[in-house]
C-alpha cells in the first residue's frame, strides 16, 4: 500500500509545497529530530559549565604559549601536493562552475516544484549547510572553488581588463558583506518563495550580477573580502577549521593589494599571494582547531557585527522551529490583523530584526563588563573586537548538532535528483525512484553526537578566548578577572543552544 | 536437576526477548473539523512497534505521515488504517488538507528510541 501510493504522494505533496509555508525554516526540506531528553540536557548544561572552570583551573597555573601550536605542512607529502596542485584546483573549479551552471538551469527551466528539482536541495542542503560543515570542518574550499571568482578570472582575461577602476572606500569596511548577510538571511528564513526553484534561479543571477559589478568595480580579491556575504561567512567559518593556507614569501605578501599581512610578514589564506609565491614558499597546514580563531588582528567593527549576524540567525533558524516562537507567532498574529496574508512574514522580518540587535546588544554589554573587570585598560570596542571569534566555536557545535540528521536525510535526496535534475521524467544513472532512508541514524546516536559536539565546541571557545586574554591582558591577574564575565556568556550561549534542541520542533499553522 | 540451569537460562533469554519485541500498538485517531482532540495531537510509539493509526473524520480529507510518506483519504463515516512498523526514530509532522488545498500540520508521530 505504502509503497504503491509513494510515486503519487511525493508528486502531490512536492507541488503543494509550492503554497507559501512560512513555518518551514532554513530554506528547504523538512526535519525529523527528537527533542534531546531532560536528563540529557541537564548533564551536558552541567559538564560544559565544570569543564569551563577546570579550564580556567589549568590557566592559572600554566602559560599555554599562544604561539606554540603546532603545525604540518601537507605540501612535503605527495598526496597533499597533488591535491594543491594548479591542475587539481582548476578541475574542480571547472567542476564547480558546470554545477553553477545546471542549477542555473534547472531552476530556471525545470520542474518547478521543489522537491523534483534539485536547485532548492543543492543550494540549501548541499552547498549552505553542506558548506558550512566542510568551512568548519575541513578548511576554506569556497576560496578555491567559488565559481563566480573562476568565470570572473576567466572573463576579464578573455577581455584584457587589468586594473580595477576605484579604489575600495576604507570607511565601508565589510559593512556591503553584512548587509548583503542579512538580505540573505531573511531570504533563507524568511522568504517563501525561496524553494521554488524559479524565484531561486532569479536569486541566483541577482546576486551573479551584484558579484561581478563588484568585482569588476574594485577588484576580485577586494570585493571578496568586504562585499561578499558567503565569502565571508565561509571564511569566518573556516577560521575553527584545521588547514591553513600560509605563504611565507616576503615580497608576495608585500606586493599584495590586499591587507592579509600578518606581522610575522606571512600571509595567511590569501589566493592571491599563493598564486604568486614561490612553491618553495607556499604552506598548506594542519593545524589544531581553533587556531585561526586567535589571530584577530584583522578584526574591524563591521567584522564584530558580520560575526555576530551570522551567529545570531544561526541560533534564530533553531528558534524559529521551536513552540515558544510558535507561540508568540499565534499572539502576534491576532494583534496585526490589518497586515493580512503578509503577517507571518512581518512576524518573521521583525524576529530576524530584533534577535541580531539583542545578540549585539547582549554582546557588547558583556564587552563592557570584560573591559571594567579587567581595569578598564581596553576599550569597549576593542574588548568586543579581540572576543567575538571566540564564540565562533560555540556556534559551529551547534549547527552541526541542529543539522546533523537534516543534512544525513534531506542530503539523500541528491542521490534521486541527480539522476533527473530537471525533474523531467528522466533517469540518468537508475537511482531516479531513489527513496530517502529515514533510519540512517537512531535518535540515540543523534542526541550523543549533538550534545557531545555542544560542550566541545563550548569547551574550544572558552580555551580561544582564554588564550586571546592572556595574550592580550599582559597581566595574568585582569586576564583572569575579565574572563569570567566571558564565561556567563558562554555557558548561557550554549545553554541556549542546547534548550533549542532539547526543544519539539513545531510546524506553525 | 541437571535441566534446572537451561531452563532458566531459557525463560531469562525469553523475558530479555519479551523486553526488546515489537509491540502491536493500536491508536485511534478522530478528526473533527479539521483538528485532533489536545491528547491526540503527540502520538508517541516505541522504535520498532507494529503500530496502527486508525483515522476517522467527520469530513472528507486526505491525509499524509511524513518520513514514513503514508497518504490516506478519508471520508465521513469511513475508518481508514495506516499500519507501518516504526523503524526510524524522530518527530514526524501528520498533516492534512481538505478541498480547498490548504494544508495544515494537525498532530506529530513521535518514535521513540527502545
Amino acid at each position: 500500500m505504502t509503497a504503491r501510493r509513494h510515486g503519487t504522494a511525493l508528486g502531490v505533496w512536492g507541488l503543494l509545497a509550492l503554497a507559501p509555508r512560512p513555518a518551514l525554516a532554513h530554506g528547504f526540506g523538512q526535519r525529523y529530530d527528537l527533542p534531546i531528553p531532560l536528563w540529557l540536557w541537564v548533564t551536558a548544561a552541567a559538564a560544559a559549565v565544570a569543564l569551563s572552570f577546570a579550564i580556567i583551573g589549568l590557566f592559572v597555573t600554566a602559560n599555554p604559549g599562544p604561539r606554540g601550536s603546532w603545525r604540518v605542512n601537507l605540501l612535503r607529502f605527495r598526496s597533499g601536493r597533488l591535491l594543491a596542485d594548479g591542475r587539481t584546483r582548476f578541475a574542480a573549479r571547472a567542476v564547480s562552475v558546470a554545477l553553477l551552471g545546471l542549477i542555473l538551469v534547472s531552476s530556471l527551466l525545470g520542474n518547478q516544484s521543489p522537491t523534483r528539482n534539485i536547485a532548492p536541495t543543492a543550494v540549501w542542503v548541499a552547498w549552505w549547510v553542506g558548506f558550512a560543515y566542510l568551512s568548519a570542518l575541513a578548511g576554506n574550499l569556497w576560496a578555491v572553488i567559488n565559481p563566480w571568482s573562476a568565470i570572473f578570472d576567466r572573463g576579464t582575461a578573455l577581455l584584457g581588463l587589468r586594473r580595477p577602476p576605484s579604489r575600495y572606500p576604507a570607511w565601508l569596511g565589510a559593512w556591503p558583506a553584512v548587509a548583503l548577510f542579512a538580505a540573505f538571511a531573511w531570504i533563507e528564513l524568511i522568504f517563501t518563495g525561496r524553494a521554488i526553484p524559479a524565484q531561486l534561479g532569479l536569486l541566483i543571477v541577482g546576486y551573479s550580477l551584484l558579484t561581478w559589478t563588484g568585482m569588476l568595480l574594485f577588484g576580485r580579491g577586494t570585493w571578496l573580502r568586504h562585499g561578499d556575504p558567503f565569502a565571508a561567512a565561509f571564511g569566518v567559518l573556516a577560521r575553527f577549521a584545521p588547514t591553513e593556507v600560509r605563504v611565507t614569501d616576503r615580497d608576495a605578501c608585500r606586493r599584495c593589494a590586499l591587507a592579509c599581512r600578518r606581522p610575522d610578514g606571512a600571509c595567511l589564506d590569501c589566493g592571491e599571494c599563493f598564486d604568486r609565491a614561490s612553491p618553495s614558499r607556499r604552506e598548506w597546514n594542519l593545524r589544531p582547531f581553533g587556531t585561526g580563531l586567535l589571530d584577530t588582528g584583522a578584526v574591524s567593527p563591521s567584522m564584530v557585527v558580520f560575526v555576530v549576524l551570522l551567529l545570531s540567525t544561526v541560533t534564530f533558524d533553531g528558534f524559529t522551529a521551536t513552540p515558544a516562537w510558535s507561540r508568540l507567532e499565534r499572539s502576534l498574529y491576532a494583534a496585526l490583523a490589518p497586515l493580512g496574508d503578509a503577517r507571518l512574514t512581518a512576524i518573521g522580518t521583525l524576529g530576524l530584526v530584533v534577535f541580531p540587535l539583542t545578540f549585539l546588544l547582549v554582546y557588547l554589554l558583556f564587552a563592557r563588563w570584560m573591559a571594567w573587570a579587567a581595569d578598564d585598560r581596553l576599550s569597549t570596542g576593542t574588548v568586543a573586537r579581540l572576543f567575538v571569534l571566540s564564540l565562533v566555536p560555540i556556534a559551529i557545535a551547534y549547527h552541526l548538532a541542529h543539522y546533523f540528521t537534516y543534512l544525513l536525510i534531506q542530503g539523500q535526496l541528491l542521490i534521486r535528483l541527480a539522476s533527473d535534475p530537471l525533474g523531467l521524467g528522466w533517469n540518468l544513472f537508475g537511482t531516479a525512484r531513489y527513496r530517502p532512508d529515514i533510519g540512517i541514524v537512531g535518535a540515540r546516536f543523534a542526541w550523543y553526537t549533538a550534545v557531545i559536539v555542544i560542550v566541545l565546541g563550548h569547551v574550544i571557545a572558552v580555551y580561544v578566548a582564554h588564550v586571546v586574554a592572556l595574550r592580550e591582558f599582559r597581566d595574568r591577574r585582569a586576564a583572569l578577572r575579565s574572563q569570567l564575565p566571558m564565561l556567563g556568556l558562554m555557558v548561557g550561549y550554549t545553554a541556549v543552544s542546547l534548550w533549542i534542541i532539547a526543544q519539539p520542533i513545531v510546524e506553525t499553522t | 536437576m541437571p535441566r534446572c540451569p537451561t531452563v532458566l537460562v531459557l525463560l531469562l533469554a525469553l523475558v530479555a526477548v519479551a523486553g526488546a519485541v515489537a509491540e502491536p500498538r493500536l491508536i485511534e485517531l478522530a478528526i473533527r473539523n479539521g483538528r485532533l482532540p489536545e491528547d491526540r495531537r503527540v502520538v508517541r510509539v516505541r522504535q520498532g512497534d507494529e503500530v496502527t493509526l486508525r483515522w476517522t473524520s467527520d469530513r472528507a480529507v486526505t491525509l499524509h505521515l511524513h518520513g514514513y510518506d503514508i497518504e490516506e483519504q478519508l471520508t465521513p463515516g469511513t475508518p481508514v488504517a495506516m499500519r507501518f512498523t516504526a523503524r526510524a526514530t524522530g518527530r514526524f509532522p501528520i498533516e492534512i488538507h481538505d478541498a480547498s488545498g490548504a494544508e495544515r500540520t494537525i498532530g506529530y508521530l513521535e518514535v521513540h528510541p527502545r
